[in-house]
């Protein structure tokens, strides 16, 4: 008889963990390549095309980190939550009311002629509205201990609801023929371009955040407390630190960088309010963190990732025309296969024989 | 003198030889034509009919490309990305991508874009739609004549001028063959969802329709229909295949007459920036696939209204018609203008439904 079982590591290096999702990826691409094959598409070229077209274009690369950009600050919004063994489903919908609350501004003040101040009060806006809107799930959660998967879940359809109401009602762009989008806003209300590349700065802030959140977690006492809540709460109770003050704090913070998300994405590519905004960015920032660990450093490249495997669907559709769906079921496969990959980390496959 | 002259047109000879194939335009067989749908291919419907375009670009040796399912906030990196690659014409094909088209085409003057049921043109931007609200109007009979219970529900897509022409017409034609009957109408503000479009479908048909027509992109009513023993009525490509026996017909478009024409100007060299809104007597627009159960009776009415509109003996929106609340919309004797019909904001009398208050 042979045996076949998991025998847990006694310890997990971060280079094992590498190892692994890279074996993972290239385990994907193998057998993604298989259904890609079944269609009549040689592998091999539209992997090379995929990469040739991304990373030998000048426009590949502004792509792909254009992509990126909000990717990076609803991971690093639902990591710092989840330090705290937090899950903040909502990022979407505080994406959705930064970009309605920075919205609000432009409408009402983009008339005037202080055009200097009129982004400030935008970003202003949307991360207090962002912040505000996970207020009432941290609440919930830090006094009642109310589940914030769902509760932070559920607000997200009432931001897109709210949306709609002011898409439907009174923001309509009078010239839109009746479609739900608000006019387009001053040029001042537009996020300034990065020198010489057709790239937002957003990028650059989402890095920044990145290692602002990094150092805090790592270097404040702040952060200590952040690590300590998150690894044992009990013992956070005998350290004097006030739990629920801390959960709501993060809580907010991880609200108002998504909510910063939302503004960046409206004032650096909309430049318009529309349903959609979002693209499930607030979703897909969830993958973000799972794949990272929660760690921020871990969020920058796998915001990458995502974004790659974004932009490299597209491009195979472009150039093989290859189906959307084929497309769909790539990232699935590679989603899939990256964590899935994680019991390997945990666990050693061991085969044994016995008589 | 006389031989300088000769030495001229020799010259102008030899250049014209050899920039011959610019002046003169190229080949079709060498144009890049590329394509941006808001749905699958697969939908069955809208997409699927563009798709049969660009199939019948293909085949006449255009190099076509295209991507699927491109959400409309998303659209201005994938325009972008074709123009790039120099694609001499880019058809953007939903009316969400109207400002991304317009922002791109300012970036690249050399590439022809051609952005399907808009509004906004420039130099290098046409607009292109067909009148499948004749094609609507056609299917209002055939739905005002086998409703049973008087109520027909319409799924609305987005609450925009073109969805309210389509169901303005198709409520036109259920009435002026069968006046009692009502048209209620549910938004689900999408144009390829159909889950919420299946779900829409049914609550039309616990609310007592017995026909179900649709301004969505799948063909999720009409399967819903089915389920029900109800009629259902197609939208943009023949759905027939999807529900054989509750299909009574589909108002379609066949882009595939209007690319060829636009691939050839743009060949040419002769391509100029229009609005073009071509209709049943061009072909790109029609009533096809009646199911069994409608009778030769009614398939011989429909068709002598649609030689009557090819002949401009009819046009769909003559008067005399009333508003939803009744009051009057067109005389007697009049009827609307193109530009009337174009950014039309008010349901016709019959409609059931609202719109949004803006």
């Amino acid at each position: 008889m042979i045996h076949i079982f998991f025998e847990k590591r006694l310890y997990s290096s971060g280079f094992i963990r590498i190892a692994i999702t890279i074996c993972a990826i290239i385990f994907a691409l193998l057998a993604g390549g298989v259904f890609l094959y079944t269609i009549g598409v040689n592998p091999f070229s539209a992997y090379s095309n995929v990469c040739s077209q991304i990373f030998t274009n000048k426009w590949g690369i502004e792509d792909l980190l254009l992509k990126m950009s909000p990717l990076m600050l609803t991971g690093i919004s639902v990591a710092l939550a989840a330090k705290m063994r937090l899950w903040n489903i909502g990022a979407d919908g505080q994406f959705y009311m930064g970009a309605c609350a920075a919205t609000w501004v432009a409408l009402t003040f983009g008339g005037s002629g202080n055009s200097l101040m009129l982004l400030p009060l935008m970003f202003l806006a949307g991360v207090t509205a962002g912040a505000l809107w996970i207020f009432i799930p941290a609440f919930f959660k830090a006094h009642f201990n109310v589940n914030d998967i769902i509760t932070t879940l559920l607000m997200n359809y009432i931001a897109i609801s709210l949306v709609d109401y002011f898409l439907f009602g009174s923001w309509r762009d009078p010239n839109s023929l009746n479609f739900p989008i608000t006019a387009l806003f001053p040029p001042a209300a537009a996020l300034p371009m990065i020198k010489n590349i057709n790239l937002h700065i957003g990028f650059l802030i989402g890095i920044f955040i990145i290692l602002l959140i990094y150092f805090f977690l790592e270097k404040s006492r702040f952060g200590i407390y952040v690590n300590i809540v998150g690894n044992n709460p009990n013992a956070a109770q005998y350290s004097g630190v006030n739990k629920k003050r801390l959960i709501i704090l993060i809580m907010m913070i991880s609200g108002a960088i998504a909510g910063l998300a939302g503004v960046i994405e409206l004032t650096g590519v909309h430049h318009r309010l529309q349903q959609n905004i979002s693209l499930g960015y607030g979703y897909t920032g969830i993958i973000v963190t799972w794949l990272s660990r929660a760690h921020p450093l871990g969020v920058i490249f796998n915001a990458f990732f995502m974004a790659f495997i974004f932009v490299g669907g597209e491009i195979m559709q472009m150039s093989a025309g290859i189906p959307v769906a084929m497309i769909y079921l790539f990232q699935g496969i590679i989603l899939f296969s990256v964590l899935g990959s994680d019991v390997f980390a945990e666990y050693k496959l061991k085969i044994k024989k016995t008589a | 003198m006389k031989v300088f002259r000769l030495h001229l047109l020799l010259i102008v000879a030899v250049i014209l030889a050899f920039t011959g194939t610019t002046v003169f335009g190229k080949d079709i067989k060498d144009l890049k034509a590329a394509f941006i749908y808001v749905g699958p291919i697969g939908d069955g419907g809208w997409t699927y009919s563009h798709d049969l375009g660009r199939k019948h670009l293909e085949k006449l040796g255009v190099t076509t490309s295209y991507i699927e399912s491109v959400p409309e906030t998303d659209s201005i990196r994938v325009i972008r990305n074709f123009a790039r690659q120099n694609y001499d014409i880019i058809f953007t094909t939903s009316f969400g991508y109207i400002d991304s088209t317009l922002t791109v085409a300012s970036e690249f003057p050399e590439a022809v874009f051609m952005h399907c049921s808009g509004f906004k043109t420039a130099e290098n931007v046409g607009t292109y739609f067909g009148r499948i609200y004749q094609a609507k109007f056609l299917t209002g009979i055939v739905a005002g004549y086998m409703t049973k219970s008087n109520i027909i529900g319409v799924i609305g897509s987005h609450p925009i001028p073109e969805i309210i022409r389509h169901i303005n017409a198709f409520t036109l034609g259920v009435r002026s063959v069968n006046p009692d009957a009502k048209v209620k109408v549910i938004w689900v503000n999408a144009w390829f969802d159909p889950s919420k479009e299946g779900a829409a479908a049914d609550s039309l048909m616990d609310d007592g329709a017995d026909i179900v027509s649709i301004t969505t992109d799948s063909a999720a009513a009409l399967k819903a229909a089915e389920k029900r023993g109800k009629y259902a009525i197609g939208n943009d490509s023949d759905m027939t295949l999807y529900a054989p026996s509750a299909h009574l017909a589909s108002a379609v478009l066949n882009w595939g007459v209007y690319y060829e024409y636009i691939a050839k100007q743009v060949a040419a060299g002769t391509w100029k920036t229009s609005k073009d809104w071509w209709g049943i007597e061009s072909g790109i627009t029609d009533i096809v696939g009646f199911g069994d159960m409608v009778t030769a009776d009614i398939r011989e009415k429909v068709n002598k209204k649609k030689e009557e509109i090819i002949a401009e003996k009819y046009f769909v929106f003559q008067g005399p018609f009333n508003k939803q609340d009744g009051s009057p919309a067109v005389k007697e004797g009049e009827k609307l203008t193109d530009d009337q019909i174009w950014s039309i904001d008010y349901f016709v009398e019959g409609v059931v439904g609202s719109l949004p208050k803006s």
